[in-house]
């Protein structure tokens, strides 16, 4: 990814299809939070316009409370999608793992909560910085939760787990709840593709286990190569 | 002027709630629920004339819940509520899914021109269901 486009060939529509995803989310969840702040605000006119006086005090408080709350949330929002858009600046880096996939949960929820699938994590907050390319590592993560989300029922859930897995950091992501039927990947993303952006980054991906889990394990490295 | 009865479907409960709020204060008589089961069951159990839904519903797309609802009620007149403006919505109203479609952010007087005149073709269906007997079945 980085500033200069490196990916192969064969990976860079999976790279649109993953930066256009991200945006489609990213502004779809902005746009529902002004959107609610224009018609709570609207409302107040509304009433003020019908009653010609502020008669409802505390009415008028909530409605500033809802305004401040939903800005909030917004520019959280905004703040995290910065990050995420600055991880592009240089191809190989030092980064916290955890740092870089809680950026990528925040903004991959919205999708989520469509299927009605729930996501959770458990990082250990202790983990050393990795170096390498977050950019790409949030890449192939994305797809792999896309893989997992995609397989399960309304109801399910996704675990992702870090820890430290010598020699590196293992990331799990751990499909929960009923599946559905007639087998299949069903993430956007062929796991070859997915397999040739691992190599990219010195991770190995594999899958197995009674919960067919996905382990990516991140290697660590002394210096940025 | 007999205004329009109004059910809102959108997941964002806050936003349902103020535009309600907002529709009522026009007079209109407008009720909102916040997922598409819910959806369902308020048009079994109750007549609709306009449904305002939001495409991206948890569970149920709104296009799916609009072929869902016509199966019920094929008078109800149905906007959709997008993010975007897209080739698939054009798409809904040439094929008589739906009879428009407004994007969020939502501007009040847009809205209730819409529901207006959905509530016209509303009334239409009706009429042309019940043969010209007159509104509702009614001789």
């Amino acid at each position: 990814m980085g500033v200069e486009n490196t990916g192969r060939p064969d990976q860079i529509h999976y790279q649109k299809l993953f930066m256009g995803t991200i945006l489609a989310s990213f502004t779809h969840e902005l746009r529902n939070r002004l959107a609610v702040v224009q018609e709570v605000s609207g409302l107040q006119q509304d009433i003020i316009a019908v009653d010609r006086t502020v008669r409802d005090l505390s009415g008028l408080v909530r409605t500033l409370r809802s305004v401040d709350e939903h800005v909030g949330n917004a520019l959280r929002l905004i703040s995290v999608l910065s990050r995420f858009a600055h991880r592009l600046d240089t191809e190989m880096s030092f980064f916290r793992v955890q740092e870089v996939l809680e950026e990528l949960i925040e903004l991959v929820k919205r999708s989520a909560d469509e299927k009605r699938v729930g996501l959770e994590t458990d990082f250990d907050p202790a983990l050393p910085p990795v170096s390498g390319d977050p950019a790409r590592l949030q890449m192939l993560v994305f797809f792999l939760l896309d893989e997992s989300l995609c397989s399960l029922e309304q109801g399910g859930s996704v675990l992702v787990r870090i820890t430290e897995h010598a020699p590196g950091i293992m990331i799990r992501i751990i499909p929960r709840g009923p599946r559905h039927t007639g087998g299949g990947s069903g993430g956007r993303c062929p796991r070859d593709i997915l397999l040739s952006v691992a190599g990219d980054i010195g991770a190995e991906v594999s899958t197995g286990g009674v919960e067919q889990e996905t382990g990516v394990l991140l290697r660590r490295r002394e210096h940025i190569p | 002027m007999n205004r329009a009865k109004v059910l809102l479907v959108d997941d964002e409960a806050e936003l349902a709630q103020t535009l309600v709020r907002r529709l009522n204060i026009r007079h209109y008589r407008a009720k909102s629920v916040y997922s598409a089961p819910e959806a369902l069951e308020a048009v079994s159990r109750e007549a609709q004339e306009v449904m305002v839904i939001d495409l991206h519903l948890p569970g149920m797309p709104g296009n799916d819940l609009a072929r869902a609802v016509r199966q019920v009620d094929s008078t109800v007149a149905i906007i959709m509520l997008s993010g975007q403006g897209s080739m698939q919505t054009e798409n809904w109203i040439h094929d008589g899914l739906i009879v428009d479609f407004v994007m969020k952010p939502v501007e009040i007087q847009e809205l209730t021109k819409k529901i207006d005149r959905a509530k016209n073709e509303h009334d239409a269906r009706c009429v042309r269901r019940d043969g010209g007997r007159g509104k509702h079945g009614q001789a």
